[in-house]
């Protein structure tokens, strides 16, 4: 049977629940609000602030700072880097698995590519 | 950091699976815009055949679908929500169209160097390859029978009299966008209470 290395680390930034729900969002949209995040994350504004603050200094997402009907909008985008950290973690996840993965849907789950 | 055990790695794996698809899933209402455009035409029509002021049929009642329509965008800007590229495809193949379509309907008529029976073909066509660009984008087989609707209007708008061509379009209207918007506006509404 072929060895199949070291165990992958997870990055510590994609690892947070909320953080991930964010980039996993992001990753099926080509960009969002912080409204539309808040409400499909449940997320209280300051604790999705400062998530989004963690992954924007890690540039895992950019943000357009607008104004909409004269109120402050701010749209988020996956960056290339937070793409390929994203499926990079989701391929971390599935070593760690390993062959108890077989049969499962997630076996297939692909982060998709930027369009 | 410690490696997570097996349920919370399927855990995550679920939360990243389902969040991707909420961003995918498309939660904008169109139901409201094909009973706007199947609705305009048909009142204009009406108009223009059995009310006053004829003249003025086509110009007031596509001005003022120009308007709804725009001002309901606008609104739904505002409001913010996410954009794919789906959204965004389906988007342009429609406003390339209504723009297309104007300029056919507007310039045919006003400049009377299109022969009457070619611009309803042409009118209807236009419609029928919005529809089923739109529904092969989305993979939303209901939107295509609009689009054979349209299809079909304009094969046989080739063969009609002269005569029947307005019943013809009226018609098409009331089948690919008076009753395809309805049931989606149902549905959407049926969605939003479930």
């Amino acid at each position: 049977m072929a060895d199949p290395g070291p165990l992958p680390e997870l990055d510590p930034i994609v690892h947070g629940q909320l953080r991930l729900a964010i980039l996993s969002l992001l990753a099926g949209t080509e960009e969002a609000d912080f409204r539309w995040l808040r409400e499909k994350t449940r997320a209280t504004d300051g604790n999705l602030g400062a998530n989004l603050a963690k992954l924007e200094q890690a540039k895992y997402v950019g943000v357009t700072k607008q104004f909409v009907a004269k109120k402050p909008n701010s749209v988020y985008r996956l960056t290339p880097a937070g793409r390929a950290a994203l499926a990079s973690y989701v391929e971390g996840l599935r070593r760690l698995l390993g062959d108890s993965l077989y049969g499962s849907p997630e076996r297939d789950l692909k982060v998709p590519p930027a369009r | 950091m410690q490696p997570p055990d097996e349920k919370e790695i399927l855990d995550r794996l679920k939360l990243i699976e389902s969040m991707m698809a909420e961003g995918r899933r498309g939660t904008q209402r169109w139901g409201w815009s094909f009973l706007l455009w199947g609705m305009g035409p048909l009142i204009a029509m009406r108009w223009a055949g059995k009310w006053p002021h004829a003249a003025w049929a086509w110009p007031v009642t596509m001005g003022v679908c120009i308007v709804i329509n725009g001002l309901v965008i606008k609104a739904r800007e505002r409001r913010g929500g996410p954009k794919t590229g789906t959204m965004r495809s389906v988007s342009a193949i429609w406003t390339c169209t209504g723009v297309t379509v104007l300029l056919v309907a507007i310039g045919g008529v006003w400049s009377a160097a299109a022969d009457f029976r070619y611009l309803y073909v042409s009118l209807f066509a236009l419609a029928a390859a919005a529809h089923g660009a739109s529904s092969l984008i989305l993979r939303w087989w209901p939107q295509f029978l609009a689009a054979l609707v349209w299809w079909v209007a304009s094969a046989m708008a080739y063969a009609a009299p002269a005569a029947r061509l307005g019943e013809l379009a009226a018609w098409a209207l009331v089948l690919g966008n008076v009753v395809f918007g309805g049931w989606l506006t149902y549905r959407e509404w049926r969605r939003r209470d479930g």
